[in-house]
């Protein structure tokens, strides 16, 4: 690493320390693309203290998740919290890239030197998160910001990368859209851990309500009874119930464990890629021995565990 | 209100009359025009139908002219009975600039006038505020309080010449403003003639300078629909637009459906409101765009009158003749003007002032050939009237009523025209209504496609715009073009300040609060307490600024 | 349309924010210019109407974007680019580049590149001169960013 980019980088890690936005936003940006600058970062700020609060909030489109969550942030603040957002939008697979428009129902909010939003791209990952999702997380944990907020691609699917990250998951609704039905089919309801009713100003919101209780389970996964609530952005309804539900769910997660299993997943993420990078390195040196071995009538499965070998010899 | 089968009845009647099938066209392509072309060694290239013939016009055809469904024209006689109001879109500067302006141009001939007000006061927000920096007087004429409005229209007989205003979110205020004007000078509110843009679906749609929700919106435009109805017989009290949709970038049609969509939506309004049908449909009016593709205009502009006439007798129950005729006032387009080579678009705009004649308008706007640049200078907006006097007094279009009616080729647009708009009502309703498609970003979506694929039209020189994107010039000379400078804003400025020294403020608080109160409560008609607070000098900002806190603001939703 | 898959140098899209800076709803170019980017293979942020200065640098300096491209039809771009400008050097950002446009009379323009707003394309201007030069300018200010010589792919 060049001097030049030891000495930026550094510089990023001290305003990360500070809480200075164009460092973190900076960091982001590596995190998003750069792994290798991004780990002499996050190595330098991360801080096994602080916990991070990650809350999901998914639905389907035009149900007024962004609206939703630009009242629920400046009510966390007033709570004493600082609030990351990170909203994720699908990158086009032909082009790469993509509009991210989630900050036009939020950009009253975000005039509080409190609250951060970064929109992403999801860059080909599938499963509704974007990979730089975590490593920005921690990027805003490390800045003190103590809650964050994440978007996933809004398809209404039940995209369970965000299980991985988030220990409450929001689960919002709009009345007269037959989502109550889409949403147990897609699995919504088992992921869930607080139901919103949005728009409960239109009507069909009460049988909304009443669908989700039905479906909802007696007996849910662990074991804590699934909350549901009624909101209306228009009316600013339900949002102090919102935030109560999220807080005390957040009081009931054992954050040691989740933090230990969130951390896991990421680090096992990590050395995946960073093993698929040796495994692509390895491939594109020995493209002639690979080739050579199509040759031979040698299975694919054997020519792959040459491979693992020839990995792991690599590294002793 | 969800009425399927109406929309697809009409639409059944609609297709049925349209002939499918031509046979005497079928048999002409293949006897005489492939023998044609093959003979002078020419490959067909034309996608479309080359011509029309009889069977083509649909069957079950109107009619006269001043006749239901008057696609032929409002009026029996049109334009020999009145020609068209010539009515020139002028606002900038100060409110001292503009009256100068309006004066010059009812010098020159223009017969209504049309007031343009700046982005500030387009959004009610005061000249001295910090958002308005460097904006004041710059695309209209800056107005803070009703002093601004008396200059405006100083020495200017508003009992004699008729006046629209183009205000949408705070419409109400800038009405108030134009009624106490009027009061001070002792004109009674009913000989007031002219009308209030006032529209706010297409902000919503299209223009998007709305303020406040847009259900508090719409309760403003029912209290002054239900005022001037009952006080102001020769007041319309909505323009519902087209144009503005149009230049966003939708097409023909979009167009076309969009706005009789709002308009209809305005019906269900007034009725809501209480009142009957024909109280108050005779006193809205309509603004359209006139684009460059002449036909399409025309045939657009007749669908138009035709749609209005069926749906309001055939659905709303109107009885009165003047409910079912469709009154418009037409601009010619922006969009299709250019900043290259600036006297071509002297062509332009004549041509869409034509179709616009041709289409049978009661008010019309042309633009000048300076408009893609800067707002027009005197000398350009004298050519653009004169242009319109030249249809009117030299070419002879406006000896006959309706001279294309018949046209194979006219008929049969129109109706195809109307058919596709029924389409777009029919899909509309099964969204819930055009508010509701609204919301959830519908017509905005379509216009965002519409536009796209216009400009992928352009770059590919499927669309041309000569001297854009052919005939180009390699280097354009400049013109003189109006410049406004920072003047009018520090005299707006001093203005405002010697007004809030002079003003009671007491009375101030008092009319407020009450305007609050009237605000919040959904029987109570506001206009009133407008009025009041705008006699007693009440800022555009300060009353705007009432709404915000009862109703707060609204932003848009996701369209990309 | 420029596919993004061609983009020569960079290793992650350019993030371009795209603001109507000063009061105006008029945003038919808006979204054209959203599209376009996005088909360029560009992350296009948009923060919706009636942005403030400082809301708009705010968002890019979150954003972390390269480009900000302001668009004005109403003549006040003197005044309000220029406030842009003032808000961006005030809270000391120095690589993001600003890119202009809308109705922007000729003799304005030198005025304009003199603050640091290049480009300033009026209407007509092919979509693909317009990404050109957003790029050309994004991948000057990234290698300033960066603060190393830029990769080759």
């Amino acid at each position: 690493m060049g001097k030049k980019e030891k000495s930026y980088l550094g510089t990023l890690e001290r305003g990360i320390k500070k809480g200075e936005r164009q460092s973190i936003a900076r960091a982001i940006t590596l995190a998003e693309s750069d792994p290798a600058s991004f780990s002499t970062i996050i190595k330098a700020v991360y801080d096994p203290k602080k916990y991070m609060h990650v809350v999901g909030v998914i639905g389907p489109p035009g149900c007024g998740k962004s609206s939703l969550i630009a009242l629920l942030a400046p009510k966390l603040v007033e709570n004493g919290h600082r609030v990351g957002i990170i909203a994720v939008d699908a990158s086009s697979p032909f082009t790469g890239g993509s509009f991210l428009g989630n900050r036009i129902r939020m950009q009253d909010v975000l005039d509080n030197d409190k609250i951060f939003m970064r929109s992403m791209a999801s860059r080909g990952a599938k499963g509704g998160l974007a990979m730089g999702v975590m490593n920005a997380a921690l990027v805003l944990g490390s800045a003190g910001f103590d809650y964050v907020i994440v978007e996933p691609v809004g398809s209404g699917q039940a995209d369970v990368d965000i299980l991985d990250i988030a220990s409450t998951i929001i689960v919002v609704l709009a009345p007269g859209l037959g989502d109550e039905v889409q949403a147990a089919k897609a699995g919504l309801m088992e992921i869930g851990d607080v139901f919103v009713v949005n728009k409960s100003d239109l009507p069909g919101a009460e049988k909304a309500e009443r669908d989700l209780r039905y479906f909802v389970s007696t007996s849910p996964p662990n074991g804590e009874r699934q909350k549901i609530l009624s909101t209306s952005v228009r009316l600013k309804r339900g949002i102090e119930e919102l935030l109560k539900a999220t807080i005390v769910h957040e009081t009931h997660v054992d954050k040691d464990a989740f933090k230990i299993r969130r951390l896991r997943l990421e680090a096992s993420r990590i050395a995946k890629e960073i093993f698929s990078t040796k495994v692509d390195e390895l491939a594109k040196e020995k493209e002639k021995w690979i080739a050579d071995l199509s040759y031979t009538s040698i299975d694919p499965y054997s020519a792959a565990e040459r491979i693992v070998y020839a990995v792991e010899s690599r590294d002793r | 209100m969800k009425d399927h089968s109406f929309w697809r009845k009409k639409i059944e009647a609609l297709s049925s009359r349209i002939a499918k099938n031509n046979p005497t066209y079928n048999k002409w392509e293949r006897e005489v025009l492939q023998s044609w072309l093959k003979s002078r060694d020419k490959k067909p290239g034309y996608a479309h139908k080359l011509t029309y013939s009889a069977e083509d016009v649909p069957a079950g055809q109107d009619n006269m002219p001043g006749v239901y469904p008057f696609t032929r024209g409002i009026y029996p006689d049109m334009y020999n009975g009145k020609i068209w109001s010539m009515r020139m879109f002028s606002g900038f500067g100060t409110p001292e600039d503009t009256n100068e302006r309006l004066k010059y141009l009812l010098k020159q001939g223009e017969t209504g006038l049309s007031i343009a007000f700046d982005e500030p006061t387009l959004y009610g927000i005061n000249c001295d505020d910090a958002r308005a920096e460097g904006e004041i007087g710059r695309c209209g004429v800056n107005v803070t309080t009703l002093k601004d409005m008396e200059v405006i229209f100083k020495d200017i007989p508003l009992e004699k010449v008729s006046t629209s205003m183009t205000i949408n979110a705070p419409a109400i205020i800038l009405f108030a403003m134009f009624v106490s004007v009027a009061q001070k000078r002792g004109v009674p509110l009913a000989m007031l003639s002219g009308t209030l843009q006032a529209d706010m679906l297409k902000e919503y749609i299209a223009q998007k300078e709305w303020v406040y929700p847009p259900e508090a919106h719409l309760r403003l435009m029912r209290d002054m629909m239900v005022f001037s109805t009952k006080k102001m017989p020769k007041w319309n009290h909505v323009s519902v637009s087209g144009y503005h949709i149009r230049e966003a970038g939708a097409t023909a049609v979009q167009e076309l459906a969009f706005t009789l969509a709002d308009g209809f939506y305005y019906i269900d309004m007034g009725i809501k409101a209480g009142l009957d049908v024909d109280e108050f449909a005779p006193r809205i009016s309509f603004f359209f765009d006139s684009s460059i593709n002449m036909f399409e205009e025309i045939a657009k502009f007749r669908a138009a009158r035709r749609i209005w006439a069926r749906v309001l007798k055939d659905k709303y129950g109107a009885k009165d003749p003047r409910s079912l005729k469709l009154r418009f006032h037409t601009q010619t387009s922006g969009y299709t003007l250019s900043w290259q080579q600036p006297l071509n678009n002297i062509v332009r705009t004549s041509l869409e002032a034509l179709s616009a004649v041709l289409g049978g308008t009661q008010s019309l706007h042309t633009n000048s050939y300076d408009e893609a640049l800067a707002l027009p200078t005197e000398a350009a907006a004298k050519v653009a009237l004169r242009t319109q006097q030249i249809i009117a007094e030299e070419t002879g279009v406006v000896d006959v009523v309706d001279p294309l009616g018949g046209s194979y080729y006219i008929e049969n647009l129109t109706q195809r025209m109307e058919l596709e708009a029924y389409r777009y009502f029919d899909k509309i309703d099964s969204m819930g209504g055009i508010l509701e498609a609204i919301k959830n970003g519908y017509p905005q979506k379509e216009i965002a496609k519409s536009s796209y694929e216009r400009q992928t039209r352009l770059e590919s020189l499927e669309d041309v715009m000569v001297g854009v994107n052919k005939y180009k010039d390699d280097e354009e000379k400049p013109i003189n073009i109006l410049r406004i400078d920072r003047k009018p804003e520090m005299i707006q400025r001093k203005r405002l300040t010697s007004i809030k020294r002079a003003r009671d403020e007491k009375k101030i608080v008092a009319c407020l609060k009450k305007l609050r109160a009237a605000m919040a409560s959904d029987d109570t008609n506001t206009v009133p307490y407008v009025i009041a607070a705008v006699k007693a000098y009440a800022t555009l900002g300060e009353i705007m600024d009432v709404g915000r806190e009862v109703y707060g603001e609204w932003k848009e939703p996701k369209i990309l | 349309m420029v596919n993004g898959k061609n983009l020569k140098y960079s290793e992650k899209p350019i993030r371009v924010l795209i603001a109507k800076p000063g009061i105006d709803g008029h945003d038919r170019g808006v979204y054209v210019l959203a599209r376009a980017f996005r088909d360029a293979g560009m992350e296009v942020i948009y923060p919706g109407l009636l942005p403030t200065p400082e809301s708009i640098v705010d968002a890019a300096i979150d954003e972390d974007v390269d480009v900000i491209a302001l668009s004005l039809l109403n003549g006040a771009h003197m005044a309000v680019f220029t406030k842009v400008m003032k808000t961006l050097n005030k809270k000391k950002v120095k690589d993001i580049a600003v890119v202009g446009g809308g109705i922007i009379p000729d003799e304005d323009k030198p005025k304009l590149e003199k603050i640091g707003v290049t480009g300033n394309y009026g209407p007509g201007t092919p979509l693909s001169v317009i990404i050109e030069h957003v790029k050309m300018r994004a991948f000057a200010v990234r290698n300033e960013k960066w603060g190393r010589k830029k990769r080759a792919t």
